[in-house]
């Protein structure tokens, strides 16, 4: 997938369209970036401009960040904290926490409510996300299958880490997850809201995963085989 | 018209330029944080949000801001009141609070230590520390002190003795990326803080350069 990245925007930088080669066509704008009534984008964040010119194009800036804004479709990681008749609260790591219907899981009836608990870990994905409304979340698909989200119920633990990290850990580009499992295998889950799920053979391996995924945030991709290598050999040695 | 010779080099009398030190992400858990440096005066900030608020605080088209200053003493007084409010009515404009409504953006400024320009520096410090939390701004707002001596000299971040001999006048000016001409003080200061707020913007853009080339 061409993704370019250009170059970095600050806060207020209006984004020149003949100067990235976007002719008449009407670019998309994604996060970080406003677009007045004249045409004109400008920049709301700071952060390295990108540019996909796949299928249409498609302006964004890719900032860092650790509060979660909700967006409709995000695979997102939360906890439960509270249940009312109907729904039940999750909190997802923004400014108001989601609701999950105890229908939206699969094989759930009104006579076969799900088996939730208040701090209970759940996997789903945004239905229903915009500024003025509380963001719904479900946990099945449109065909009312799984699909692998609901009740994280088998142990493990969860981390949080920035948005862009959770971002770049889910991204083709960056090896980490499957660099580390060549050698520790270990069950993760990644939610947008920057939530990790991780679950190693034994607690001493989990420990270890948390600790390498916190610290090879700033590892840049093409480095990323040589320090997850490196930090695993020194661990054989101690053991 | 008043014409002022502005005296960006006598050494003695400012705080050194070579020292701005700009830190980001420095406190774990607040959603954004920074700190400004210019000479011996250093300010922390950080920012909370767009969290939840309160029924009593909550606006609903547009954010709650919120702006705490902590001396260095600790104690709480007017001039700490006023610097609040210079603050958050610098963010009210800059933040583009419709677009988080109904949430609060909560913003903490500690005092670390002052040698004058503390307002400047809090404003900076606050700046970076709304980029680090990634709030959606308007634009960058930096800001730089200026004093004028007796014979009329102005003096671009001045130390604390300076303020303290200068007769006449110390003010703040504030000049952001986008809207420069915004600005009718007069004519000299937004030449002044042009002059002093460049090296804000360039060492932000140097930083995420950095972040972003990996």
């Amino acid at each position: 997938m061409p993704i370019n990245s250009i170059s970095v925007k600050l806060p207020g930088d209006v984004i020149d369209k003949e100067q990235l080669g976007i002719k008449g066509k009407k670019p998309l704008t994604g996060p970080g970036l406003s677009e007045d009534d004249g045409g004109i984008i400008q920049a709301c964040k700071a952060g390295c401009l990108k540019l996909r010119t796949e299928g249409g194009c498609t302006l964004w800036i890719d900032n860092q960040q650790k509060r979660y804004v909700a967006t409709k479709g995000d695979a997102v990681i939360g906890v439960v904290t509270s249940r009312q008749t109907d729904t039940f609260i999750v909190d997802i790591g923004t400014s108001s926490p989601a609701s999950l219907s105890y229908l939206s899981f699969e094989n759930a009836t009104k006579k076969n409510r799900p088996d939730v608990k208040v701090g209970d870990i759940v996997y789903g994905k945004l239905l229903v996300a915009n500024k003025h409304m509380e963001p719904e979340m479900v946990c099945i698909d449109s065909t009312g299958k799984a699909k692998g989200m609901g009740v994280i119920r088998t142990g493990g633990t969860l981390v949080y880490v920035s948005l862009q990290w959770a971002r770049r850990l889910l991204s083709k580009e960056c090896a980490f997850l499957s660099l580390l499992g060549d050698k520790l295998p270990y069950e993760v889950t990644v939610g947008l809201n920057g939530r990790v799920w991780v679950k190693g053979r034994s607690v001493e391996e989990t420990v270890i995963i948390i600790n390498l995924l916190k610290n090879s945030e700033t590892i840049p991709d093409s480095m990323m085989s040589k320090y997850v290598n490196r930090a695993l050999n020194k661990l054989v040695g101690v053991k | 018209m008043l014409i002022i010779t502005v005296n960006l080099l006598v050494e003695k009398h400012m705080l050194s330029m070579d020292n701005i030190g700009l830190e980001t992400s420095i406190l774990k858990q607040a959603d954004g944080s920074g700190k400004f440096t210019l000479g011996l005066t250093s300010v922390l900030a950080s920012v909370d949000g767009p969290a939840q608020v309160g029924l009593q605080k909550e606006i609903i088209d547009r954010a709650f801001i919120e702006v705490h200053y902590e001396s260095k003493s600790g104690q709480s007084s007017c001039s700490s009141r006023t610097m609040e409010y210079f603050v958050a009515q610098l963010c009210q404009q800059s933040i583009v609070t419709s677009m988080h409504p109904r949430t609060s953006i909560l913003i903490n400024i500690t005092e670390l230590h002052n040698d004058g320009c503390l307002s400047a520096c809090a404003v900076n410090a606050t700046t970076l520390s709304l980029l680090d939390a990634g709030i959606p701004l308007r634009y960058i707002v930096s800001a730089a002190s200026c004093c004028i001596s007796d014979e009329g000299t102005i003096y671009v971040n001045p130390s604390k003795e300076t303020i303290k001999t200068s007769a006449s006048y110390y003010a703040k000016a504030i000049i952001n990326s986008c809207a420069v001409n915004e600005l009718k003080y007069f004519g000299a200061y937004v030449k002044v803080a042009a002059v002093s707020c460049f090296p804000v913007d360039r060492v932000l853009h140097y930083r995420i350069l950095l972040r972003h080339s990996m």
